[in-house]
């Protein structure tokens, strides 16, 4: 279902959040994902600045996108990227706990047909490629506003980041 | 044809009249000995139960066993379904077998050679073999007379057998003018070539002479046919030589796949049909790998070496399995099998397990059967995480197989292991793989993986005080691990390889340690024994690629080198080795210890200054700092020492 861009994402939908497993130095045994992988790069800051909205960290709603056409559209390795799957509300009732303000917005990407490797997909990578543009989402407020305290945006961070699991393959 | 078949009459005879007595007998032979021969004679008696075992390869070879004896008596004698335990098959068995003794019957048990491995079904992960030999062992202990027809050298005193006759076949070889009169059809000028060659041994096994024609016929060199043929191990060479020479026909490995997923004897005229094979390869299925006139069937060695060469058992047969489903369900018309004779049962469970392994398309259909024994669960789970790789849908079949026979350890391990793998809700993994143990304490796979699972899942104190009590419950005494390297390579190695790799080497040499020296000094151990020793060597040569690796300036590198250096000399050997990577801003450099319990990140800044969070996940107490490094800051290092008892 293609959304209406920063419109909000209800409550009852999944969203999912890609992140690289091998790009330093990550030993088995710690819980993920890292609350870390959940700050916007510098590459979402700069575009916040260009639509004067939050930062926004980059993920994908499910039903609707798959893994491996989001590393298809990020040009990312499927086997080195890994998917953390969390419920819209379970987050949502995270920030309000902590008073943060935070949103979760469509942002439907383009289809990608200029894309070199796009006559290679069969029709059915197409339209889960599609499918999956038009789920991109982002969480915005995640980035620590101006005063507030490092411990308790980490805090928040981190409670986020619980709401995370490994997404089921 | 008298020449071509074995005379069995005597032996017959012996057999017979130890079994009427309620004894024993055990007839052994090689292939071609006459041991169908012997069944089939076996057959016509009327007080005769026989039933063929499927190979163990097939997850559900006992269950089949046990259902088929069952056919065979009034519906109110069969026993009824149970919790899934060993213990009480094995009463099952015993009471079948007493049924069978009162209605003056016996039991003729025509074993293929993979069931050789119910002699050491207690050393393999794999509970088929295990549950194989429970069936047995309960089956001998009730008092019917019962025959062994085995394809290989059994032990039958392992499996509690002590049969009063013993009979050892001889190898029956024929001269290739014994095949002659067969209609070869299109390989008829392969079969005179064989025949008629002076370097063709003067007599061969029937199979031996079917599988030289086979192997010609797909254009392998002649000579190496024969030198084959001559082998002391005719049937196995020529079937790999057969294997050689289909590998490059794609259309030809496909039929053969086909035809090798009938488990039964199949109708000639159906081959055809069901396996899609051109008319000029239909000889090689019915004349060559198959045999028997009207009614094809395939030797078990020769299924077993052709499917494990050809790799046919991880092909998609769906839609064959499909066809078979159907046929075989037209022939059952059930959906339990608790009623059924026979005939209706062997039916029965040959639908069942088609419709497991047929896919999409046999989903619904199987999930409505009633299914009375947890190994029919297993085999389309096995068929769903090892050929498929769903393992989602595989750990729901095993979840659904624990619901039906909740003492079914092998199937709550496989639910856990299946959805971990399918990256299913934690929790659920780990209450599955506890209730696994908890049914089978002593059983060091089900221990092992929930120790590893433990450390995986960033519960590593916890990990850590399961393996304790994992030794109490496997090996308390380590008289098991002294006795030799089997324990150590299925219980103490996975979880010394899963702590290394989760950075505990303290705890990994913890486990080494009992591991008995001579051990030690071989394989993995050394390897382990190496890693051990190297700490931190891993991480700190990351931290040495920093700048080549994430575009770092060289001081802000030597700040993290240096960061490490100090909370490793702070806490000691048993500081766990961190996550290490930049943050998303790029700007700053993070170490993360991230465990269910607590999470501690140290973030060395470019100035060389430190900021760090702590935080403890179970009474959400937090806390924070700057620090510059080397500098004593007590707080950070009393958190520190929480992720090395987290």
């Amino acid at each position: 279902m293609t959304r209406e861009r920063y419109a909000s994402l209800p409550d009852d939908v999944g969203v999912f959040r890609i992140a690289r497993v091998g790009g330093g130095f990550l030993p088995d045994g710690h819980l993920m994902p890292k609350p870390e992988w959940l700050e916007p790069t510098k590459a979402d800051q700069e575009e916040a600045k260009q639509t004067g909205r939050l930062p926004g960290t980059s993920v994908w709603e499910v039903p609707g996108g798959t893994h491996g056409a989001a590393c298809w559209i990020r040009n990312a390795d499927e086997q080195s990227h890994r998917s953390f799957v969390a419920k819209v509300h379970d987050v949502r009732t995270v920030a309000t706990k902590h008073a943060r303000e935070l949103a979760v917005v469509a942002d439907c990407l383009e289809h990608p047909e200029a894309d070199a490797r796009w006559p290679s997909l069969t029709d059915n990578g197409r339209e889960l490629v599609r499918a999956t543009c038009d789920a991109h989402a982002l969480v915005e407020g995640i980035k620590r506003p101006a005063g507030t305290s490092e411990v308790a945006h980490r805090s928040f961070r981190e409670e986020v980041a619980r709401t995370f699991e490994p997404m089921p393959e | 044809m008298p020449e071509f078949i074995p005379d069995v009459a005597t032996v017959a005879e012996r057999v017979l009249s130890a079994a009427r007595r309620g004894d024993g007998a055990y007839v052994e032979g090689p292939v071609g000995s006459g041991r169908n021969a012997l069944v089939e004679k076996l057959r016509a008696e009327q007080d005769a139960v026989i039933v063929d075992l499927l190979p163990l390869e097939e997850a559900d070879a006992p269950a089949v066993a046990f259902i088929e004896v069952c056919g065979h008596l009034p519906v109110e004698d069969r026993p009824s379904r149970g919790t899934g335990a060993e213990a009480e098959l094995r009463d099952a068995a015993v009471q079948l077998g007493a049924r069978l003794r009162d209605g003056k019957r016996f039991l003729v048990l025509r074993v293929p050679d993979s069931w050789k491995s119910v002699e050491r079904a207690a050393d393999v992960e794999n509970a088929v073999p295990s549950r194989a030999a429970a069936l047995l062992h309960g089956l001998f202990a009730g008092g019917s007379g019962v025959v062994l027809v085995s394809d290989a050298a059994i032990t039958a005193e392992r499996l509690g057998f002590y049969p009063r006759v013993r009979i050892l076949l001889p190898a029956h070889h024929v001269a290739a003018d014994a095949l002659r009169a067969f209609d070869w059809g299109a390989y008829h000028d392969f079969f005179e070539k064989v025949a008629r060659s002076t370097k063709a041994p003067r007599e061969a096994s029937p199979l031996a002479w079917r599988l030289a024609v086979g192997a010609t016929a797909l254009g392998h060199d002649h000579d190496e046919v024969l030198v084959a043929l001559r082998s002391r191990m005719a049937i196995p060479d020529l079937a790999r030589l057969v294997c050689d020479r289909l590998r490059g026909d794609q259309a030809a490995v496909e039929a053969v796949a086909r035809f090798l997923a009938v488990r039964r004897p199949m109708k000639a005229d159906a081959v055809s049909s069901l396996t899609g094979a051109q008319p000029e390869l239909l000889p090689l299925l019915t004349m060559c790998i198959g045999y028997g006139g009207d009614t094809v069937r395939v030797t078990p060695l020769v299924r077993s070496i052709l499917r494990r060469v050809l790799g046919t058992s991880s092909r998609d047969l769906s839609s064959t399995h499909e066809a078979l489903a159907g046929h075989y369900r037209a022939a059952d018309g059930a959906l339990s099998p608790v009623a059924l004779d026979s005939q209706r049962t062997r039916a029965w469970c040959e639908k069942v397990h088609h419709l497991g392994h047929a896919g999409d398309a046999g989903a619904a259909a199987w999930a409505k059967q009633e299914l009375p024994s947890p190994e029919f669960y297993w085999d389309r789970g096995r068929r769903l995480s090892i050929t498929e790789h769903k393992y989602n849908a595989a750990a729901d079949v095993y979840r659904a197989c624990a619901v039906a026979f909740p003492q079914d350890d092998y199937a709550w391990h496989y639910h856990a292991w299946n959805l971990q793998r399918g990256r299913g809700a934690v929790r659920e993994v780990e209450r599955a793989y506890r209730r696994a143990v908890e049914i089978a304490p002593e059983n060091p796979w089900w221990n092992a993986r929930l120790v590893t699972f433990l450390a995986v899942s960033g519960q590593p104190q916890e990990s850590r005080r399961e393996w304790q009590s994992a030794v109490e419950r496997v090996d308390p005494e380590g008289t098991q691990a002294r006795s030799g390297p089997w324990l150590s390579q299925n219980f103490h190695l996975q979880v010394c390889r899963e702590w290394i790799r989760s950075g505990r080497s303290t705890w990994a040499q913890e486990v080494v340690r009992l591991v008995p020296l001579p051990q030690r000094s071989r394989g993995p151990w050394k390897f382990f024994a190496r890693r051990i020793s190297e700490g931190d060597r891993r991480l700190v040569e990351y931290l040495s690629s920093l700048e080549r690796r994430h575009d770092l300036t060289g001081t802000h590198a030597q700040y993290i080198h240096r960061c490490w250096a100090w909370m490793k000399a702070s806490l000691g050997e048993e500081l766990p080795l961190p996550m290490a990577e930049p943050t998303a801003d790029g700007e700053r450099f993070q170490f993360a210890w991230s465990y269910r319990s607590v999470l501690v990140e140290v973030e060395v800044l470019p100035t060389g200054g430190v900021q760090w969070f702590a935080k403890d996940r179970l009474t959400d107490a937090a806390a924070g700092g700057e620090s510059t490094i080397g500098q004593t800051d007590a707080e950070l290092i009393a958190w520190l020492r929480k992720t090395v008892d987290a």
